[in-house]
């Protein structure tokens, strides 16, 4: 295959006179990768101006649309679904279509996916501020916006299995299985989630009441953990830590069978977010010993990704993007140690409503989801736009650092301060009064409070380093070798 | 709790679809291969460029390029 600038100078690949259907779809991946970084400084500013108001309550003093309880639902779900879901939407088309020599099915459907799903994103940025909320956590969106979202949803599934029907690969690569019980489980879990009466273009009253919706809500919000923010971001780890460090993945075997116990094991744990609450104890219990087993098929998927590195550690001196990916799964392992002893009813009844919860989310959040992501569209950037390395490798180098130190002073300073929380909460006097009012608790909070913004400030400058690296890398594209490989052997 | 046998029926459908599929793709040969697979996704060179255009003035540090990897087939 020769590659050939036209007259106009524009960069075109000749693929031998194999045009149309034999090119791979990156157009679609490499708007999806910029809207990422995109999506991440503005998650993570939000995230940045409400921790500064935990610390500072009176900043915005007065107006409603940039308070803590508007922007907060904003944070979450420009972090969760327009960062995350717009790195997995442009990982899973990469790699579906690398793994199956297969172009994305569906013509303009892919396009209908990508804008779509950033049309859902810009009504959630104006909606949630104006305080415009179904008031379910992680799914706030109103009725209307998710109609849209369902519908671009089913879309996805269907350019995704229909690119896996035509692969030319017959055996379906690991990534994509995970992957698509993201797909397909994130699915389900919205619709049923969102199930309710519309009573005006804005408002719409939910099927469920009272301890039967949150159930509901921790059904779906621990499988949007375990299906959106684990599969979905495992997809990734065993497509691009395989990729970046040159080796296959330690064990084949073992990412089959984790992979089939993880979403067995998945769907039965949300109830460890209702322990000590209106519902049944049973129903506790049983959400209790799912998260424990949940450890196992983890770290399974933990130990696979970190040992893929076996014979290749030397490559961590110098590759900072293998840095981003290995210290992502770190994160991984500990956050999914973290969780299933948080869900053990006595660990739990110290640990919840306190700052823990919300250090052990970040751990999760900025070193796993953030890491792989981060890891991934370096891996995958310089690709999209016809260079073989991002502009800057030093720059690379310099982001994981600053956002690496930035994760620390976060979590350790939320579990210190959720530690602290849940001792002062449940200190009783001889008599059996509280030793402490909750106000004093909060004053004791303003020092890890002031380290949380300091951490999340950072990992915010590590993003703005990335903006200008990818911008740097992307603002000359060179022509791109999109010809889909012929295939030696089935 | 009207819920949870609501949950736990949809629950149980997926596993029991989860279950079915695992043992579709388990005798359709899909597990059949558990080494050439992990090694066939290092062979597919997605080094983005054409080949003719690959030399580049950029530092290589990502191993975008790996000249040693063995053709396909």
């Amino acid at each position: 295959m020769a590659a050939v600038l036209d007259a106009g100078g524009l960069p075109r690949v000749d693929t031998g006179g194999r045009q149309g259907l034999e090119e791979y779809n990156y157009d679609v991946i490499r708007m999806l990768a910029f809207a990422t970084v995109f999506w991440g400084i503005v998650g993570m500013f939000v995230g940045v101006w409400i921790a500064a108001q935990l610390a500072f309550p009176t900043l915005a003093e007065g107006i409603s649309w940039l308070s803590f309880g508007r922007l907060r639902p904003l944070h979450t779900n420009a972090v969760i679904f327009a960062f995350g879901g717009s790195a997995l939407l442009a990982t899973s088309f990469y790699v579906v279509q690398r793994t199956s020599h297969a172009r994305l099915f569906g013509g303009w459907l892919p396009n209908f996916v990508a804008w779509g799903y950033q049309a859902v994103i810009v009504l959630a940025a104006i909606t949630l501020p104006m305080g415009l909320t179904s008031t379910h956590e992680y799914a706030e969106l109103i009725w209307p916006i998710d109609l849209l979202l369902a519908v671009v949803w089913v879309a996805y599934a269907v350019v995704f299995f229909g690119t896996l029907w035509r692969r030319k690969i017959e055996h379906i690569y690991v990534g994509n299985w995970f992957f698509g019980a993201f797909i397909l489980t994130v699915a389900l879990l919205h619709i049923v989630r969102s199930a309710a009466i519309p009573v005006s273009f804005t408002q719409a009253v939910p099927v469920f009441s009272g301890v039967q919706d949150a159930m509901v809500q921790w059904w779906y919000g621990h499988n949007a953990v375990g299906f959106f923010l684990t599969a979905g971001f495992l997809g990734m780890m065993y497509y691009f830590i395989p990729k970046q460090a040159e080796r296959p993945v330690y064990s084949y075997r073992l990412s089959i069978v984790h992979f089939w116990a993880l979403i067995f094991t998945y769907m039965w744990a949300g109830p460890h977010h209702l322990h000590y609450t209106a519902l049944p104890d049973w129903t506790q219990s049983l959400g209790m010993v799912f998260s424990l087993i949940l450890l196992a098929p983890s770290w399974g998927g933990m130990i696979n990704g970190i040992m893929t590195m076996s014979g290749a550690w030397h490559k961590l001196r110098n590759d900072p993007i293998l840095k981003f990916l290995i210290v992502s799964v770190s994160f991984y392992g500990m956050s999914t140690f973290e969780g299933p002893m948080m869900a053990i009813k006595t660990v739990n009844a110290l640990s919840h409503y306190t700052d823990w919860t919300i250090g052990h989310v970040h751990s999760g959040a900025l070193g796993w989801v953030g890491f792989i992501t981060i890891g991934s569209l370096y891996y995958l950037i310089p690709r999209l736009v016809g260079r073989t390395s991002m502009y800057s490798v030093k720059a690379i180098e310099l982001h994981f650092w600053v956002a690496t130190i930035g994760i620390v002073l976060y979590i350790a300073a939320m579990w210190i301060s959720g530690v602290m929380q849940g001792l002062m909460w449940r200190a009783l006097n001889t008599d059996g009064s509280l030793t402490y009012s909750f106000v004093e608790s909060v004053k004791a909070s303003f020092p890890y409070y002031a380290i949380r913004l300091g951490g999340g400030l950072l990992y915010l400058s590590g993003m703005f380093i990335m903006a200008w690296n990818v911008y740097m890398t992307a603002r000359n594209p060179q022509p791109v070798n999109t010809a889909i490989p012929a295939v030696a052997h089935a | 709790m009207d819920i949870l046998p609501i949950l736990l029926l949809i629950s149980l459908v997926v596993i029991a679809l989860v279950i079915w599929l695992f043992f579709q793709m388990s005798s359709g040969g899909q597990f059949d291969d558990l080494e050439a697979p992990a090694r066939r996704i290092l062979l597919d060179d997605d080094g983005g460029r054409p080949a003719d255009a690959a030399a580049s003035p950029q530092q290589a540090a990502s191993g975008a390029q790996k000249p040693d990897s063995p053709p396909k087939g």
